[in-house]
């Protein structure tokens, strides 16, 4: 069905931002010279993202040569539609942060920039190998590139408290990645030399309970980053970052990075016919509805804003798990789209958030009263990113959750659809006494404080809810998300003819 | 296959020589003779690495000292693997002997000459007993070179100041216990097989294998070549004597040392005595003791708060991972064990150079044992010296096992062997790794988050304003090994291809076969 077309574009997707470092931190005294780099990088990354899209929608997957590592497991990077959808989407918004990064840290006068840079760009770098891994074997090494790279943007600020969240976070996601090492290595066992294969490849390789237990081990190992209840502690912790961080590691790349990799675990590794099969299924589901409700419930009690987005953003990452469990064609486009759709929409409320903490100092909701008058453009780009998330039609958050009730009503099972209605609900029930607050509300003190902050802390955000809005309206403009959604949910379906029975046991 | 036989000459003439010569030549003179031992050292290393490229294509090289052909003459046999370990050994040496012994206690004084002359021939004289134990094919010669590797490095902890006496004194202590455990085990065999080639040994053990003295010989083999190596319970000479060394000698000692002694457990039990039944059962006895070594070093070293004792306790660790490796005798454990030994030889030689010059204040702390902390004299590292603070952090990295740093593929290659092993020591070991993984993330994350995270303890004001002494040399060893490491892991396909093609090709059968040639026996 796919044909291979030995390719060097990935490497140039994955090469760019590491290629970026030395530069970066050679140009230190120049700060333009070095933010340059920067966007040298991302423009790359996005390029060869780009690049390879006509070949994945004329049915091609690019695939780089396989570098020798360690036996029977090469690195190696392959574009296929659910990899390249999250590729673009990271580099899309990498570019767009590195442009907010320049003006958060240059209002904030933040101190050792250098370092910031370089250590972006090494996750971006991560993210594009996430993105791209042909074998478990490359997403592991991405994977825990990825924890290192992100470490000291956690820590940035280097307080004690601030290096206290950056060991919570190091235990989480470490210890998540030694198990999930210790999961791929089993599973090279199992299946030597196996990449990801669409409809799964374990099938049959060992007991049924040993491959239970190795999709826990893979579950722990990936769920973790994808904020999993009860693996969700330490993204609320790392908002301690500064909020260009947030926005795009925290809304985007290493969360997603977890979700990513939960749909190749139940699409490429499990399949959603052994995941039917040994019962995995309905627990999971069961464990993300748990963990959308837990979250939503959660962020409505949160005061602080950067918290607030950070449970919403546990709960939207189990939309995508859900689907992923759901495992029909309609239920994994959904899930697969959401990547994105939340994406967007997500780094827009951080956006502004961060736009309004340099412009203002505030960063709890209750002091915002006043401020969507003094900050328009601020506010009505939030306004979008909150609607998205909610899902209300035309909104890129609806057409996600429209096809994950499909899904769910494609295998037989209501609940999900209810799940997805109430989950709604609570979203707007959180999300818009900000909206009043900040548009209604009148300010305690005289003055709300100096109206828009520079251009490249209010431009990022409305052209990302501008991407939110065409991507709600139009999903197959531009860039075809929504296609290349589509395309992933088919690579799985043909392999696994199955799966639309694969809810046979959540009636 | 009897390819020039200069270059295995050269690989133990060297050293020693240098370790004659330097000394006479700083007595003589009384001046440094610091170059004079760099090219000792750089001419041994180049002799390794020769031999490491052409073994692959020319098969191993046997030599015979004094033209006396084994099994009644001594053998020097250098194969893939042996070249692998003389290369690394050789090479670690090349950077101890690039930083000046005491450069970083002396207070930037210059040392008086024949002290120094006097220190650089030790370091020459465990580098020829080291490359020795590899090369050689002999047990008697292998007692030989273990007791002169022993008394150097005796030497060597001893010039350290406080307390290195002491353990100079618990180090040779442990290590005459061992020579003399390994030379009784020689005697019983000897005894009753009447020869000390290692290949004519495994030729004529089937017959008299019944033999009580047998076991009772290779169970002494086994128990002093396991003292040597530092293996859990028979670790307690290892942390003092890896702290209390001075630098160099710390970083070189720490590197390669214990290795190169589990290198002759493999070599003993894993190919001559693989066959034999005792052979199996030190083995054994070496598996479950890897696997709790592996454990109690990450615990202990856990329980550390200066970086050097951590660093110590993180190699009886190692030690037990790379026992345990080589224990579960499967041509990848092997493979994965080796290569473990690499990594860490290197990843270990960097960091004890950084910790000799945060002891020092080398670079710029306050310096003195309580700089040792990781909370006190390494907060702040990042800021004061960027790019040795970048290969320690490399280097720590490396013993985490992250990518793309060696240590992750070395991990990787355990990991998977054991699992593929199976059983309940394969599963056991499995566990061990992943745990010694976690705990070694601990203790090694949080010297990284004090080096770049932390401000300097000690006002800026307060350094010296003369360039902090052994700054230099320091640093450029610790840079060169941090580099070789994300190299050795970046290559590290080529590199295990080419270091273990020997091995690979031995005939199917794990470690009960024999390395090509070896079953030929007396010639």
């Amino acid at each position: 069905m796919t044909t291979e077309v030995p390719s060097l574009v990935p490497f140039a997707a994955v090469g760019a931002g590491l290629a970026a470092v030395v530069p970066i931190l050679l140009s230190r005294r120049f700060p333009n010279l070095r933010e340059t780099w920067t966007f040298l990088a991302a423009g790359v990354q996005l390029a060869a993202a780009l690049a390879m899209l006509p070949a994945v929608f004329s049915g091609a997957e690019p695939v780089s040569p396989a570098l020798p590592l360690l036996p029977g497991a090469p690195l190696q990077f392959r574009a296929d539609p659910l990899g390249l959808l999250f590729l673009t989407l990271a580099s899309l918004l990498w570019t767009a942060t590195s442009a907010y990064s320049v003006g958060y840290l240059r209002t904030l006068k933040s101190p050792h920039p250098t370092g910031y840079y370089a250590a972006f760009a090494v996750a971006a770098s991560a993210a594009a190998a996430i993105a791209l891994a042909a074998n478990p074997v490359t997403f592991v090494i991405g994977y825990e590139a990825l924890t290192i790279a992100t470490w000291p943007l956690v820590v940035h600020r280097r307080t004690r408290s601030v290096l206290g969240s950056g060991r919570a976070y190091l235990v989480y996601t470490l210890l998540a990645g030694q198990l999930l090492l210790g999961a791929v290595i089993w599973a090279g066992v199992l299946a030597p030399g196996a990449g990801f294969t669409p409809g799964g490849f374990l099938a049959g390789t060992a007991s049924d309970g040993a491959l239970r237990l190795l999709f826990l081990l893979f579950l722990v190992g990936v769920g973790a980053k994808a904020a999993v209840f009860p693996l969700h502690g330490w993204l609320p912790a790392a908002m301690v970052a500064p909020t260009p961080v947030s926005a795009l590691l925290h809304a985007v790349a290493v969360v997603k990075a977890g979700a990513f990799g939960m749909l190749r675990l139940t699409g490429w590794v499990f399949g959603p016919e052994a995941m039917r099969d040994l019962g995995l299924s309905l627990p999971l589901a069961l464990l993300a509805a748990g963990t959308i409700l837990f979250a939503s419930l959660r962020a409505l009690r949160e005061d602080h804003l950067k918290r607030r987005l950070a449970y919403s953003t546990v709960s939207q990452l189990s939309y995508i798990v859900l689907g992923g469990a759901l495992g029909t064609p309609l239920a994994l486009t959904g899930a697969a789209f959401h990547i994105a759709a939340h994406g967007f929409s997500k780094i827009t409320l951080f956006f502004c958030a961060g736009a309004v903490y340099a412009a203002t100092g505030k960063e709890r909701i209750s002091s915002l009263a006043g401020l969507g008058r003094a900050m328009p453009i601020t506010f009505g780009a939030f306004t979008v990113g909150a609607l998205g998330m909610a899902g209300v039609p035309l909104f890129p958050g609806f057409l996600s959750k429209w096809n994950l009730a499909l899904g769910g009503l494609e295998g037989g099972a209501l609940w999900p659809a209810a799940l997805l209605v109430g989950s709604g609900l609570l979203n707007l029930a959180y999300y818009l006494p900000i909206l009043r607050t900040a548009f209604f509300e009148r300010p305690a003190d005289a003055a709300p404080g100096g109206g828009e902050p520079t251009p490249l802390l209010w431009a990022p955000p409305a052209f990302a809810a501008a991407c939110a809005v065409v991507l709600g309206v139009a999903p197959n403009a531009g860039v075809r998300f929504f296609a290349l959604a589509e395309a992933a949910a088919a690579q799985v379906a043909a392999a696994a003819p199955t799966a639309l029975a694969a809810l046979g046991n959540l009636r | 296959m009897e390819s020039a036989p200069l270059l295995p000459g050269l690989l133990i003439a060297l050293p020693l020589t240098g370790a004659a010569l330097v000394p006479l030549a700083a007595v003589l003179t009384r001046r440094s003779t610091g170059w004079l031992a760099l090219a000792f050292h750089a001419g041994t290393a180049a002799a390794a690495l020769a031999l490491f490229l052409e073994v692959p294509a020319s098969g191993p090289v046997r030599y015979a000292l004094g033209g006396w052909p084994g099994p009644w003459g001594i053998e020097i046999y250098l194969d893939g693997l042996s070249t692998l370990f003389a290369l690394l050994v050789a090479g670690a040496s090349v950077a101890a002997a690039w930083v000046p012994p005491g450069a970083a206690e002396t207070g930037g004084e210059r040392p008086a000459p024949v002290r120094d002359g006097l220190r650089r021939g030790a370091l020459l004289l465990l580098l020829s007993g080291l490359v020795g134990i590899v090369a050689t094919r002999d047990l008697f010669n292998l007692f030989v070179f273990m007791e002169v590797s022993s008394l150097a490095a005796a030497t060597l902890i001893a010039s350290g100041g406080g307390r290195a006496p002491v353990a100079a004194f618990r180090y040779l202590l442990a290590g005459t216990v061992a020579g003399s455990l390994y030379l009784f085990g020689v005697g019983f065999l000897y005894a009753v097989t009447g020869t000390l080639n290692l290949d004519d040994l495994a030729a004529r053990l089937p017959g008299v294998e019944a033999a009580p003295a047998v076991a009772v010989g290779a169970a002494l083999l086994a128990v002093g070549l396991f003292l040597k190596a530092a293996l859990f319970p028979l670790h307690g000479w290892l942390p003092d004597a890896y702290v209390q060394a001075p630098v160099p000698a710390s970083a070189f000692i720490a590197a390669v040392m214990a290795k190169v002694s589990a290198y002759a457990v493999l070599r003993l039990f894993g190919v001559a005595l693989g066959g034999a039944e005792v052979g199996a059962a030190a083995l054994g006895a070496a598996l479950w003791l890897g696997i709790l070594g592996t454990l109690v070093g990450g615990v202990f070293a856990l329980a550390q708060r200066e970086v050097s004792r951590m660093l110590a306790w993180s190699s009886v660790g190692a030690m037990g991972t790379v026992l345990l490796g080589i224990a579960l005798g499967t041509p990848a454990a092997v493979t994965g064990a080796l290569f473990h030994a690499a990594a860490h030889a290197l990843a270990k030689g960097c960091l004890f150079f950084g910790a000799g010059g945060v002891r020092s204040g080398s670079f710029g702390g306050p310096g003195g044992a309580e700089a040792d902390d990781y909370r006190r004299g390494w907060a702040g590292l990042g800021a004061r010296a960027p790019f040795t603070a970048a290969a320690l952090s490399v280097a720590a990295f490396s013993m985490v096992g992250l990518p793309p740093a060696a240590g992750f593929f070395s991990k990787y290659l355990l990991l998977d062997a054991a699992l593929a092993a199976g059983g309940a020591t394969g599963y056991a070991a499995f566990a061990a790794l992943l745990v010694s993984g976690l705990l070694s993330a601990i203790y090694f994350l949080r010297v990284v988050e004090s080096v770049w995270f932390r401000s300097t303890a000690a006002p800026a004001a307060a350094r010296p304003p003369a360039p902090a002494p052994g700054r230099r040399p320091l640093a450029a060893a610790a840079v060169t090994l941090g580099a070789a490491v994300l190299l050795l892991g970046i290559f590290a396909g080529p590199f295990r291809e080419r270091a273990l093609a020997d091995w690979n090709a031995r005939p199917p059968g794990g470690s009960a076969a024999l390395p090509p040639g070896a079953g030929a026996g007396p010639r």
